[in-house]
This record gives C-alpha cells, sequence and structure tokens, in this order.
C-alpha cells in the first residue's frame, strides 16, 4: 500500500486503520508505516486521535440495560428448562472426601479495607497485625518447614515463602497469610472457616487440603486442591458483592490459576490428576465388550472428574479395556484412540469429541 | 461459574463449539462478553431498554435453539450484531432507520448552535467526549449507525454495508457527510483536529 497521497479522511475509510486504532492489531506494519513516510507521521496521529475519541464518544452513548435479569430471562428459557441440555449433576454430597459446604459469607468492611490494588503480603500482614498480635515463620530451605497451628491444621512451608498467622485465632474466623509456596491440611471446622490471603487471591476453606503457590514476583497465583472443596475469589473484585460469578469452587483434581496482569481466574484441571477413590479388594476393574460411556464413568468416580459426552454418539463405541491407578490422561488417550475420538479439557473438565461408531 | 473476564481465557472458535456441544457455561460466557457490545449497538435503534432487552433476550434464546449450527459461524461479531437488529426490527415492526436523510433536522440544529455556543464558552472545561457525542447525536440515524459500526465495534466497510443493508458507496457517502457535519458542528467548540478534517 502506498500512503503517500492519503489523506486524513482516507485513513478514516482504511479497515486496517482502525482495526489497528482499536485493537492494536498488525501494529508491527503501522509502526513501519510510520517510519516509511515520515511526512505523514502529523496525519496518522491525528487521524488516531479522532478515531479513538469517536470512540470514546459512542462508548458513552449507550442504554441502561440490566444484564443479570437479561441473563435470568434469558436461561429460563434455554439452559433452565432444556432437559436435554443440562449435564448430569455431580454426586458432590455423597464423596467422603466433602468435608462440608463451603459458606461463603464474606464480612464486608474486610474487602473494603483490603480493595486496593496493592493487596500484597507484607501489607496484608501490617493491616492484620493492627488487630492481633501476628507470628511470621520464614523458610528459606529446600525441606518444607512443618508449622502446626492451635486448632490442629499443618502448613508445610516451602522454600523461600512466608507465613503468618495469629497466635490465637478470633472466635469467628482462622485467618492467615501466605507469600510463596505452601501445602495445607486444614483440621474441619465449620464454625470458623479458615481463609489464605495470597496476593490477591483469597482461598476459604472449612476443612481440607490443598497447595498455594503465590511468589510476589511472579505474574501467577495458584491454587490446586488434594481434597475437600476450596472456595477462591480475587479480594479486589470482591467489593462487587452478592456476585456470585466472582468465586470459584474448586474440587479434588482441580487447580486455579489467577493471572495477576489481567486479573483473569481459570479453573483447570491438575496436571496429573489423582486418584481420588483408588481401586479397593477386588472393585470390577476389568472391562469386557461393554459400551464405552460405562468405562467413562468408571473413571469419572475414580478421579473425580466431570467428563462430557454425547451418548447417543457414543452408543455403538463397545471397548475391552482394564483399568489402573496410572495417569488418567494416558488412559483416557488409549480409549478415545480405541475408538476413533479425541479429547480436550474445558474448564476443568473433560470434553470427549466424537463423531460416533459405525 | 463464568465471569465476565473468562472470555479471555479461551479461544472463541472454541466457545462457540463447545456451545454446539450444548455447553452451558460457554453460552453464558459468550452471553457476559457480548452483552455490552449489543447494547452499544441497539441503541442506535431503540430508545427503550425494555424494548432492547427483549430484543437481546429473544436474540440469545434463538441462539441457544440453533446452537449446533452455529458451530461454525465465521464472524461472530458481525452475525450477532446483524442478528440484534433484524430482531429489533422485527419487534418493533417497522423500519429501523427511516431512508430519507433527515437534512432539516440538523439544518434547525445549526440555526441553535450559536445560542449553545455561548453557554459552551463559558465553560471552563470543556468536556471534549461530551461535546463529541452530542455532535454525533445530531447527525442523520444512518451516518449514526456508521460511525457506531466502524468506530466503536470497528467492522469494515463490507461488513458495514451488509448489516445496514447498503451498497458500500452509500457507506462511504454517509461517512463523508458526517464527517464534513461533525466538523462544522465542533469547529466553534474546539479548533483542535477536528477542523483538519476537510470536506
Amino acid at each position: 500500500m502506498m500512503y503517500n497521497k492519503f489523506t486524513l479522511q482516507d485513513f478514516l475509510n482504511d479497515d486496517a486503520f482502525i482495526r489497528w486504532a482499536l485493537h492494536n492489531q498488525q501494529d508491527a506494519y503501522w509502526q513501519q508505516v510510520l517510519v516509511d513516510y515520515p511526512h505523514k507521521q502529523e496525519v496518522i496521529r491525528q487521524a488516531l486521535q479522532l478515531i479513538q475519541e469517536l470512540h470514546r464518544a459512542e462508548d458513552k452513548q449507550t442504554l441502561l440495560v440490566n444484564e443479570e435479569r437479561t441473563w435470568q430471562r434469558i436461561s429460563e428459557k434455554t439452559i433452565n428448562q432444556d432437559p436435554l441440555g443440562r449435564w448430569p449433576k455431580r454426586r458432590y454430597w455423597t464423596t467422603a472426601t466433602v468435608v462440608s459446604l463451603v459458606v461463603v459469607l464474606v464480612a464486608g468492611w474486610l474487602w473494603v479495607e483490603r480493595s486496593k490494588s496493592t493487596s500484597t503480603y507484607s501489607k496484608l500482614v501490617i493491616k492484620a497485625s493492627e488487630k492481633s498480635i501476628l507470628i511470621e515463620k520464614v523458610n528459606q530451605n529446600d525441606t518444607p518447614l512443618k508449622i502446626s497451628l492451635e486448632d490442629g491444621s499443618v502448613v508445610y512451608l516451602k522454600k523461600n515463602s512466608r507465613f503468618s498467622y495469629p497466635a490465637h485465632f478470633t472466635t469467628k474466623s482462622r485467618e492467615t497469610f501466605l507469600s510463596g509456596e505452601a501445602f495445607f491440611q486444614i483440621a474441619p471446622n465449620p464454625k470458623k472457616p479458615f481463609y489464605v490471603y495470597a496476593n490477591e487471591l483469597v482461598t476459604q476453606v472449612l476443612g481440607t487440603s490443598f497447595d498455594i503457590k503465590a511468589f510476589d514476583n511472579e505474574q501467577q497465583v495458584l491454587v490446586k486442591v488434594r481434597t475437600g472443596r476450596v472456595s477462591v475469589y480475587n479480594q479486589n473484585q470482591i467489593r462487587l458483592v452478592s456476585d456470585e460469578s466472582q468465586h470459584l469452587i474448586l474440587l479434588p483434581n482441580q487447580q486455579v490459576v489467577f493471572n495477576r496482569q489481567t486479573e483473569s481466574l481459570s479453573k483447570q484441571l491438575v496436571e496429573e490428576p489423582i486418584p481420588i477413590h483408588p481401586f479397593i479388594g477386588n472393585e470390577k476393574r476389568y472391562f469386557e465388550d461393554v459400551p464405552v460411556a460405562t468405562v467413562l464413568q468408571a473413571l469419572e468416580k475414580r478421579y473425580d472428574v466431570r467428563i462430557l459426552y454425547n451418548e447417543e454418539l457414543l452408543a455403538n463405541c463397545i471397548i475391552t479395556t482394564t483399568l489402573s491407578d496410572q495417569s488418567l490422561i494416558d488412559q483416557l488417550e488409549v480409549i478415545c484412540q480405541t475408538i476413533g475420538a479425541t479429547y480436550k479439557e474445558m474448564d476443568a473438565q473433560l470434553v470427549i469429541e466424537s463423531s460416533g461408531c459405525p | 461459574m463464568p465471569s465476565a473476564g473468562s472470555f479471555n481465557t479461551y479461544n472463541e472458535t472454541d466457545l462457540w463449539e463447545s456451545l454446539g456441544r450444548g455447553d452451558q457455561d460457554a453460552f453464558e460466557i459468550l452471553y457476559r462478553h457480548y452483552f455490552k457490545i449489543l447494547v452499544n449497538y441497539g441503541t442506535r435503534f431503540s430508545k427503550d431498554p425494555l424494548l432492547l432487552e427483549d430484543a437481546i433476550q429473544d436474540l440469545f434464546t434463538n441462539i441457544w435453539r440453533r446452537k449446533a449450527q452455529l458451530a461454525s459461524v465465521k464472524e461472530p461479531k458481525f452475525y450477532l450484531l446483524r442478528a440484534l437488529r433484524n430482531q429489533l426490527s422485527q419487534n418493533t415492526r417497522n423500519n429501523l432507520v427511516d431512508d430519507a436523510e433527515d437534512i432539516d433536522d440538523f439544518l434547525d440544529y445549526l440555526v441553535s448552535i450559536s445560542n449553545e455556543q455561548q453557554t459552551v464558552e463559558q465553560e471552563t472545561i470543556l468536556d471534549r467526549t461530551r461535546h463529541i457525542q452530542a455532535a454525533i447525536s445530531r447527525l442523520s440515524p444512518r451516518q449514526q449507525e456508521a460511525i457506531n459500526l466502524r468506530f466503536y465495534h470497528g467492522m469494515s466497510l463490507d461488513q458495514s454495508a451488509e448489516l445496514m443493508g447498503v451498497p458500500k458507496q452509500v457507506v462511504s457517502n454517509l461517512l463523508f457527510k458526517a464527517y464534513s457535519m461533525l466538523r462544522l458542528t465542533l469547529k466553534g467548540i474546539f479548533s483542535l483536529v477536528w477542523v483538519l478534517l476537510h470536506p
């Protein structure tokens, strides 16, 4: 493209130029144009300013429509009344590892006080030590440091990490602070939820075990669940109270990654899911000529992981296989190869993609 | 539960494919992402929030019903904008935008502008955005739509033409006229870049 004769209006009429101005697309190309056409720099700058001003004005020109109510109305007409579209409910409540339902009742003042964007460890600790005496443990060694808390909970603090906790917990909650990495085994106590503040993330449990990795200088905050249920949220956003979408419930073999730059929370499966209910005694592990769904259900139960598939499509897929306590991913790979399907992970669930079997 | 930010952690094509298989979370993530965009575009046709709410509800109810066919949709944003426009025009049972360029309105406005200018000059801080907004609102509905599609939604000239149901050249002309009217309106208010926008 030759830009020698381009006027202000020509730039405004150029699709690619607008995409650059609005979404920074093909930035390298336009940076080069600026270099190649020095006498056009002023016009380009003006065109950019015009587009951005128009965009700002258009952004404000918008009606107030209630997003939540509209969504309620949509879901009533779609997903909440569509029996085929609903995936089978999980058996949360029957599993022995579920310690108790995590009730998210958060004292509002706590969040308002901590709502500043720079909610890193030291600031949180300074704030908390105004209310009670904190004990701080630091581990510089390779071997995890075992810390026993007064309520019977145990924390294994990993290398280059700090952990602060009150000498005596309050009557209502157990609040602790972490910078770095640690594994937690929390003594169940439904009346006193256990909180871990780690950078921007708050992890809340009633009794369970999990890992947290939150180093001040790292881009991500990671929470990985071994047993029980854990509730995780971003404490900067919690001010938007009563919005349930702001916190994530994690189940065993799931982890949440918080990206500190984009402030987004995403739920995933842990890399190597471990069997939550290993084989006991002579439980059935050999399957001969059964519909693949039978085997997938057995895997779901064993690893407590949700596997989604189209039952009708897979009805004709018959397989013979032996399950083991080996890697879930390896076993799933073998099954998929056998029936000519593929799988992928989405939102901490495994989705089987198949066009069916003849 | 998906939040507004979830959209960016996924590839959009994957989301539509998952929706095609009946994934409820993908449905909600797409809704949350497009809600604001659709409300913004819809505002160009309706000043009634309830009417717009109805149209968005109908639109997403239809999307869920036809999710399997939509899995391979190429330009989702363009598709949704067009679907909303159709939905609004269906719900109101008439043409959204009068085809005639309403030049009379604009002339009336030019007459009144000198009065307004005095108030404007008395203000110590000029809110540029508000003035540009006001200037845009004086344009004809079709000029406004063209500006909105191009400079807010980033639609190409081809896509804008298809959405508005007119040839590409007509969109260019609408924009051309819009620029000169904006220039006229804004000239008295602030004398920066806008004046350089030669007709």
